[in-house]
């Protein structure tokens, strides 16, 4: 009785251990699975908020100010030698001369411009249409990435109201 | 007892490693549920906003703003006044799903109904009298405003006006007739009006009174905004479930062809509040 006593005490020791082991595994795998999901979740997010970030910047820009030389549009090389590409005369007004220059840049330029635009790791795409859906202008890279950041914002440009969308993407 | 512990060692250290992971697994969940939450929130609303801003901008730009303010000056003086969809054309630049509320000040104005301005008619104030401010309310707070008079001189000469319960103030003359701002005065809470008097050692002997004030009201304050809904305002009916964007923009009206007999009329505070009209 002694004997089969310690025997059964081994058996049971080894089973609560094997229990114990797994039930510890499982908890192993689902915190790994879980902190790996939210990780790529906060990470994705970071990406969905910087892209946002950035777009609201650039629009804000676009539509407030005239950029930085106030005359850029008029450089020989504008890709060369602006820093801040604003299109606006004044507050919400957009300027001819400066819509026309960017979206010829976007075609010849892109690249060029999108450093300008401090858009490195990301693609852009910009739309100018009338209130009646009319497009005036599009000029960059169509968006066709997993994220994509789309802001319309409200401007005049030849004396009529328009709609300028401006999409920053990740390809 | 011993050999009974023994045998519950690995089952305790189980359900010990299983609280702990479980801890730690809703600690994680909810850092990172909340974290880009908030962050998301914030900026999917910053658009609501971006665009009212964007409307306000671009219909002051086309003059709406200045002409709403022309064509209340043109209108006899009223402490009603509202900022009507068709004074906007906001169905051009606002989404059918959005709505805009928006509120100017210095459209309203505390009428002085003895006016008279013919010479040698009685004109006002002659004594003492109180006008009650656009909504008839005793103030909730004390404030510091400038007060804006709408004068006549029908006879030539200078005249002074004084006024009896903003002690602080001293006759001034007017010379032609015009817009006068005065001050800024404190209005202590309670103050319901303005009392107002044509100083006497100011009018010449044995003539009639010649000066009139036709209006007053005091600037920036909400008493004399116009706005799209006043009763919106008035009751606090703004939806509570969402989040509602606001702003403020100093809307300046100029004469641009329209006041001939002020190169400047003044500064307007536009504030705005914009929402979605359904969902939370």
């Amino acid at each position: 009785m002694k004997i089969r006593y310690s025997s059964s005490r081994g058996q049971a020791g080894i089973t609560d251990l094997f229990v114990a082991i797994a039930i510890f595994i499982v908890l192993v795998t689902i915190t790994t699975l879980t902190w790996d999901l939210y990780n790529a979740r906060l990470e994705s997010s970071i990406d969905y908020d910087t892209m946002v970030i950035k777009a609201y910047y650039i629009a804000d820009t676009f539509v407030k100010s005239p950029g930085y030389p106030v005359n850029w549009e008029s450089y020989s090389n504008p890709e060369l030698t602006t820093s801040t590409i604003g299109l606006a005369s004044s507050d919400r007004v957009l300027a001819d001369a400066k819509v026309g220059t960017f979206a010829s840049l976007s075609t010849t330029q892109y690249d060029a411009v999108r450093t300008v635009l401090r858009l490195s790791l990301y693609d852009y795409y910009f739309v100018l249409r009338d209130t009646n859906n009319t497009v005036i202008y599009s000029a960059g890279k169509i968006p066709q990435g997993k994220f994509a950041v789309n802001l319309a914002r409200l401007a005049v440009y030849q004396n009529k109201p328009v709609i300028m969308e401006f999409a920053v993407w990740k390809p | 007892m011993e050999a009974l512990m023994n045998n519950k060692k690995g089952l305790i250290f189980a359900l010990d490693a299983a609280l702990a992971v479980t801890v730690v697994v809703l600690m994680v969940i909810n850092s990172t549920y909340y974290f880009s939450i908030s962050s998301k929130g914030s900026l999917s609303h910053l658009q609501s906003t971006k665009l009212a801003s964007d409307i306000v901008a671009v219909l002051d730009q086309g003059g709406t703003f200045a002409n709403i303010v022309y064509d209340d000056s043109k209108n006899p003086p009223s402490n009603v006044f509202e900022i009507t969809p068709a004074m906007l054309n906001l169905s051009t630049y606002l989404p059918a799903n959005y709505q805009l509320w928006m509120s100017l000040s210095d459209v309203k104005e505390t009428v002085i109904p003895a006016f008279a301005p013919v010479a040698g008619a009685p004109c006002f104030p002659a004594v003492p009298t109180t006008f009650y401010f656009a909504n008839a309310e005793p103030l909730q707070r004390e404030i510091k405003a400038m007060l804006q008079l709408n004068v006549t001189v029908i006879n030539s000469g200078s005249v002074a006006l004084s006024s009896i319960n903003l002690g602080q103030i001293t006759p001034f003359s007017v010379s032609q007739s015009g817009l006068y701002t005065l001050g800024p005065f404190k209005f202590l809470k309670g103050t319901n009006g303005v009392t107002i008097v044509l100083d006497p050692s100011f009018v010449p002997t044995g003539q009639p009174q010649n000066v009139c004030i036709h209006w007053f009201r005091i600037l920036g304050t909400e008493e004399y905004a116009g706005s799209t809904n006043e009763t919106m305002y008035i009751q606090d009916l703004f939806p509570k479930d969402r989040f509602i964007g606001s702003g403020e923009r100093v809307i300046g009206v100029k004469k641009s062809g329209n006041f001939t007999d002020n190169p400047y009329e003044g500064t307007h505070l536009l504030r705005y509040r914009v929402w979605l009209k359904g969902g939370s």
